[in-house]
């Protein structure tokens, strides 16, 4: 097991750190200039100079990735020595010269309300897409089983650029039920970060959970046609304890998978979501910074949300395993 | 590939992984299952609906007098925000859906030239997507060993990268490289852009489903034989694995088309898009966004025959996977 | 009339930007009642309570050295005084001396520039402004590296022979170009070449005074010492800033500030969408609150259709934006060619995609109509744009035929911002109409002005630059020279001269501007310039002269427009009980 998690834990630094050899060469020598992107409107030869020292983009490709690595493993200090120096402390991701901020400090303001966004909306799309299915599996064809193959089906055909407008449109503007989505501090306002919240939660949640229902409903279908299901209940097992130990722990291993890879992609940052309730997280500070070209801060964000990911992907392995004994073997 | 946050399409996806089809049913059998299959006619009579509409766009500025990118001032009421004149967005005798706000661009016509857009990136899309993936796992599958390592590798690396975000941020990093290696700036330069990166993104989905189908037919005696009686490993590749895979390569394909679809309409409502004047409905429902409160009916065209659409989309891949694998249960 | 305009009309408050300037002379035999305060009392106004503002962005900077944004100018006055200031009353805005006591008398024909200075004003700890302060608040301006952002006046106009490159780092150096009186009542100016409008230019913070003890470089920014009614308590950056009463500012000594609220607290990090909702349903602390960089913008269509109901507290006025399309002159070269660009421009779709007559009004001309001296009421295209604003395409197809073989295809060069892809989207369309066939160039938000100003070899041009310019004082020379004047261009950087106007006889013209002092006149003659740019030679293509729509909570009372930077002002605000 611990051979298992070392050998998945360097299996993911190496994606780690080919993805992000791929997005530093990319970003940095393809575009025009990061420099002339920064300099702005009274651009000087002399301002162009320093801010390339600055942002140490004076020296050879190579060299600036190790330095951007160092920074990240221990730190780095820009202009050190001198009367602007910056100290930027590990993990330290670099320094936006647009907004005048280190990225790690960007990140870190930013990942509040893409946290808020994840934390309410997985537990509502878990909730609803869990019972759903598994009213769905047990009461097969039933007025309730269709119904929420129904909206699963919509869910899953829905978009949450589309859906997320309609509601705020009726339940914002039009009915007034719930106040206009944003994000305030919870440790200041919880009730208003709640409010805030509750649009952005509903929309996700309704959207997400279309893909567990149907997951929950055919992974419960196909594990109860199984020989011990049926022997199971020919001991004469009580229904709900099959239902409920044999079944749903079968099934549930599939759903932890989904789960684990959504919600690592999530807390990359909710591009969408973000960009429609207009919530400042990690996906409106990507969006924002592809809009300004602030090349810093897009390496930044694509690492973080690639970083997630691959936690992710580790986490789900490993829960597998943990709840499949046959995996453990493999 | 997934979009962020929410992955249509993907459920189905994520089911014929945890129960692979067989490639082995006889066609006649799955074909039989189609035609009886009243939801499969259904849906491919909505896909062929908005598929023969954009196909016979050019028709219909003929019929209505005016183009989709025509002005028309005489529509707005300037002293109002220059919003529509009349109820539901100005829909008339002349514009069956209503007149764009502040433009008074005719939103039928933007709607089928949109469709043409929107349709023809994500089919390109996935053509390409499904060659390079089919390929690429074909490859990886039949040759093992190092071949596969690499290439599994690679596939691990593109699905750790944040895809959403990745495009949005790649977009005018090869704008700006294709435009200084001379090609135009604008839609020239923007449309081959997004098929490149939704592709990209695209093709190790399709390529893990056939590379898992490989490796299980690899072994199998047919295989065996041919092997034995001296076939070079092409003509294993691809006259003897290739044609029985045609079935979940199909149920992939037609899975992945409406992901496609959305991803292309993500990518432009966040604006890493086609350009002005050029319709497509991502960049519709993008310039919705400020008037949904005064103007909804501008943001729901678009917004619902994308719901129409992808639905169809995912209906149509339910039946094929279900007629092409008998065991899956609805 | 246009709804705007019924409404402007029954709302007796507003006013109309900047039309009511009146120029200020450079000499004053008796000092006028406006230089001397306290500013008179606002009617209505009640002592007390708690001032909010919210906004989308911190303030960039507050640092008088380098704070150069409209809002952030007109607001940060509740703490910094300058040597002089815009004075609005009941709309009306006029220059006024702030820590001087006149305008500036030049012996010199704007050489040279004296002002008098007010004796005993103080800073926040009661220690008294001195005209040596003055003159370090310009000197440290020159500190660029460390002080980025701000203007570059004091740099490009100030003699400065020893090449001093700011106390920071020359801390013994001196300015020369900078003389305090023996008994420190007034200060001297020595400038590199003539400037007529001096005395505007000493508006911005580097004619602020800092004391040289309390400067603390780049933290000033967070913590100026305060000159006006209001102190910083507290401010972090990109949440919150509080000021409170500043008991050593003397009202008598101020004619255009006030202090109504006891408190004013700035909360920053809002959204556009979810700002415009709170001020547009007044709701929550909203109420008492406005905010300095937040127009209706997706409110706007409902906020008018519901006019009446907002009337006490809906803004609508002329920005100091001029919309215009620039013509590169480096790349189209025929005359024909240009004269058609500006003939197949339809105004009134351009308008309708920027909102319709909320959003502006036609322009024939890159000067605003409220500066009386300048603004030239000219013919574009044979016709006046104010009442038949559509595309003249016949007569760009005409213009078309005259020069067959010259280049049609022309690439549009805009931002991806705002309503201004719908705009250029307009252009685009009246170009084609009239025979043109036009490549789109969507340019990201940052960098635009860079990238559109570039002529290095090798780099696309874009033919036709969709732009626009806000003046920086109420007078042509505050447009015309920096748009059209040919002599500010390097062979890689057009600055703003987009359209890289540099014909020959246009800059003898320029050079002659120059040397007029007198301020009527240099608008007189800067106007016929601009005129003769727009006419002759059809390096521009001006479009609209952009409105502002704000909102404000209905319990504040007093917020008016600042003509001086066509902003809403909270200087004169008050909340209601």
């Amino acid at each position: 097991m611990l051979a298992y998690l070392v050998r998945r834990l360097i299996g993911g630094a190496t994606v780690m750190v080919l993805v992000s050899i791929f997005v530093f060469g990319l970003f940095f020598v393809l575009p025009a200039d990061p420099a002339r992107l920064a300099c702005g409107k009274s651009c000087t030869p002399e301002l162009m100079a320093e801010i390339r020292h600055t942002l140490e983009l004076d020296i050879p490709l190579p060299a600036q990735y190790f330095r951007f690595v160092k920074g990240i493993v221990s730190g780095r200090t820009y202009l050190a020595g001198s009367e602007a120096q910056l100290d930027c402390a590990a993990p330290c991701l670099g320094y936006s010269y647009q907004t005048d901020e280190l990225v790690t400090n960007l990140l870190k303001d930013r990942a509040p309300a893409t946290l808020s966004i994840a934390f309410g909306a997985s537990i509502l799309w878990l909730l609803i897409g869990l019972s759903s299915g598994i009213v769905s599996a047990l009461r097969r064809a039933t007025w309730i089983d269709k119904f929420s193959q129904g909206a699963a089906l919509a869910g899953a055909s829905l978009q949450i650029y589309f859906v997320g407008l309609v509601l705020q449109f009726i339940l914002v503007d039009k009915l007034g039920w719930l106040s206009s989505p944003g994000y305030v501090s919870p440790n200041d306002y919880p009730m208003e970060w709640a409010q805030g919240m509750i649009l952005p939660w509903l929309t996700l949640g309704f959207l997400l959970s279309a893909i567990y229902a149907r997951l929950t409903r055919a992974g419960m279908i196909e594990v109860m046609s199984e020989d011990y299901i049926r022997t199971a209940r020919a001991k004469g097992l009580p229904s709900r304890r099959v239902n409920f130990k044999h079944v749903m722990r079968a099934a549930i291993t599939p759903i932890i998978t989904v789960f684990g890879l959504d919600l690592g992609q999530l807390l990359g940052g909710a591009v969408i979501t973000e960009y429609v309730f207009n919530i400042p997280g990690l996906g409106k500070l990507a969006t924002e910074a592809v809009s300004n070209v602030d090349l810093p801060v897009i390496v930044g964000t694509v690492l973080v949300a690639a970083v997630f990911i691959v936690i992710a992907n580790i986490v789900v392995d490993l829960v597998y395993m943990i709840l499949d004994p046959k995996v453990r073997l493999a | 590939m997934s979009i962020y946050e929410k992955a249509s399409g993907i459920p189905a996806l994520k089911l014929i992984e945890a129960a692979p089809i067989t490639g082995r049913s006889p066609a006649a059998i799955a074909w039989s299952h189609l035609k009886s299959d009243r939801t499969a006619w259904i849906s491919s009579f909505f896909i062929f609906i908005f598929l023969f509409i954009g196909v016979i766009a050019p028709i219909f500025p003929r019929i209505l007098h005016t183009t989709p990118d025509a002005f028309h001032p005489e529509t707005l009421d300037a002293e109002l925000g220059a919003m529509p004149i009349g109820s539901f967005g100005g829909i008339s005798t002349q514009h069956w859906f209503g007149v764009e706000p502040r433009t008074g661009r005719d939103i039928f016509l933007r709607f089928v030239f949109g469709a043409r857009t929107s349709l023809s990136i994500a089919l390109i899309a996935t053509v390409i997507a499904t060659v390079i993936g089919v390929s690429i796992g074909l490859i990886s599958g039949f040759f093992g060993g190092k071949v596969d390592q690499v290439l599994s590798r690679l596939m691990e690396i593109i699905l750790a990268f944040p895809s959403i975000l990745f495009a949005l941020a790649i977009t005018p990093v090869l704008e700006s490289v294709l435009t200084r290696a001379g090609l135009p700036d604008g839609n020239g330069v923007r449309i081959p852009v997004m098929i490149f990166v939704i592709s990209t993104f695209g093709w190790p989905y399709i390529a893990r489903i056939v590379r898992g189908q490989v490796i299980s037919l690899r072994e199998r005696e047919f295989i065996e034989a041919a092997r034995a009686l001296g076939a070079s490993r092409w003509h294993l590749v691809f006259r003897e694995i290739l044609p029985n895979l045609w079935a979940p390569i199909l149920v992939t394909v037609a899975l992945n088309i409406p992901t496609f679809i959305t991803t292309e309409a993500a990518l432009t409502f966040l604006g890493a898009g086609v350009i002005e004047p050029t319709s497509d409905w991502g960049a519709m429902l993008l310039a919705s966004v400020p008037f949904y409160r005064v103007d909804p009916m501008y943001t729901f065209i678009p917004g619902f025959a994308l719901f129409i659409l992808v639905l169809a989309f995912n209906l149509l891949g339910d039946s094929v996977r279900d007629a092409l694998d008998p065991k899956s249960s609805r | 009339m246009s709804l705007r305009n019924k409404f402007l009309a029954s709302v007796g408050a507003l006013a109309l930007g900047a039309t009511a300037m009146s120029m200020a002379p450079t000499a004053q035999a008796a000092t006028p009642a406006s230089w001397s305060g306290p500013a008179p009392a606002v009617k209505g106004a009640v002592t007390g309570g708690t001032l909010t503002i919210l906004n989308q962005g911190d303030f960039e900077h507050i640092d008088p050295a380098r704070n150069y944004v409209g809002g952030t100018l007109d607001f940060y006055r509740f703490f910094i005084r300058t040597l002089t200031q815009y004075r609005t009353i009941n709309g009306k805005t006029e220059l006024v001396p702030d820590v001087a006591a006149d305008l500036g008398t030049t012996p010199d024909n704007g050489k040279t520039w004296t002002f008098k200075l007010r004796t005993n004003l103080k800073y926040e700890d009661g220690s008294k402004i001195t005209c040596q302060d003055l003159k370090y608040g310009t000197m440290r301006s020159f500190n660029d590296e460390i002080l980025d952002g701000g203007t570059t006046y004091a740099e490009d106009f100030l003699q400065n022979e020893t090449g001093f490159k700011g106390p920071y780092t020359d801390p013994t150096g001196d300015l020369t170009s900078i003389i305090c009186s023996p008994k420190g009542d007034a200060i001297t100016y020595k400038l590199a070449y003539a400037v007529p409008y001096f005395a505007y230019v000493t508006t911005f913070g580097s004619f602020s005074p800092v004391p040289k003890a309390k400067d603390t470089k780049q933290n000033y920014d967070l913590r100026p010492v305060s000159s006006g009614p209001y102190k910083i308590e507290s401010y972090n950056r990109g949440k919150n800033m509080t000021l409170i009463r500043n008991k050593n500012w003397d009202p008598k000594s101020d004619p255009l500030r006030w202090n109504y609220p006891d408190k004013i607290v700035v909360k920053f990090g809002y959204e556009q969408n979810a700002l415009e909702n709170m001020l547009f349903s007044d709701s929550g602390e909203a109420k008492r609150a406005m905010s300095l960089d937040t127009q209706m913008v997706t409110n706007l269509a409902e906020a008018l259709t519901y006019s009446p109901l907002f009337k006490d507290r809906l803004y609508a006025f002329d920005s100091p934006y001029a919309r215009y399309l620039a013509i590169n002159m480096d790349t189209v070269t025929d005359i024909n060619v240009r004269k058609a660009i500006q003939c197949a421009v339809n105004l009134e779709t351009v308008l309708l995609a920027a909102g319709g007559t909320n959003a502006g009004m036609y322009a024939n001309s890159l000067i605003p109509t409220s500066l009386k001296n300048a603004y030239r009421n000219f013919n574009v295209c044979g016709r006046d744009v104010h009442t038949s604003p559509t595309g003249q395409t016949d007569a760009a197809k005409a213009l078309l035929a005259k020069s067959p073989t010259a280049k049609k295809d022309l690439i549009l060069a805009y931002r991806d911002k705002g309503t201004e892809p719908a705009r250029a989207a307009a252009v685009q369309q009246a170009l084609i109409a009239a025979g043109f066939k036009v490549t789109m160039m969507k340019l990201p938000r940052a960098g635009y002005y860079t990238r559109i100003g570039q002529r290095d070899v090798g780099v696309v041009q874009p033919d036709v630059i969709q732009t626009s310019w806000g003046f920086d004082w109420a007078a042509a020379s505050g447009i015309v020279p920096a748009l059209l004047d040919g002599r500010t261009m390097s062979p890689t950087d057009s600055h703003s001269n987009y359209s890289r106007q540099n014909e020959p006889s246009m800059q003898s013209l320029f050079a002659k501007a120059d040397m007029i002092t007198d301020p009527v006149k240099s608008d007189k003659a800067l106007g016929d310039l601009e005129q003769k740019i727009v006419v002759d030679f059809a390096g521009v293509v001006p479009m609209y002269i952009e409105a502002s729509t704000f909102m404000t909570g209905s319990k504040l009372g007093g917020v008016q427009v600042e003509g001086g930077y066509g902003t809403l002002s909270p200087l004169a605000a008050f909340v209601r009980k």
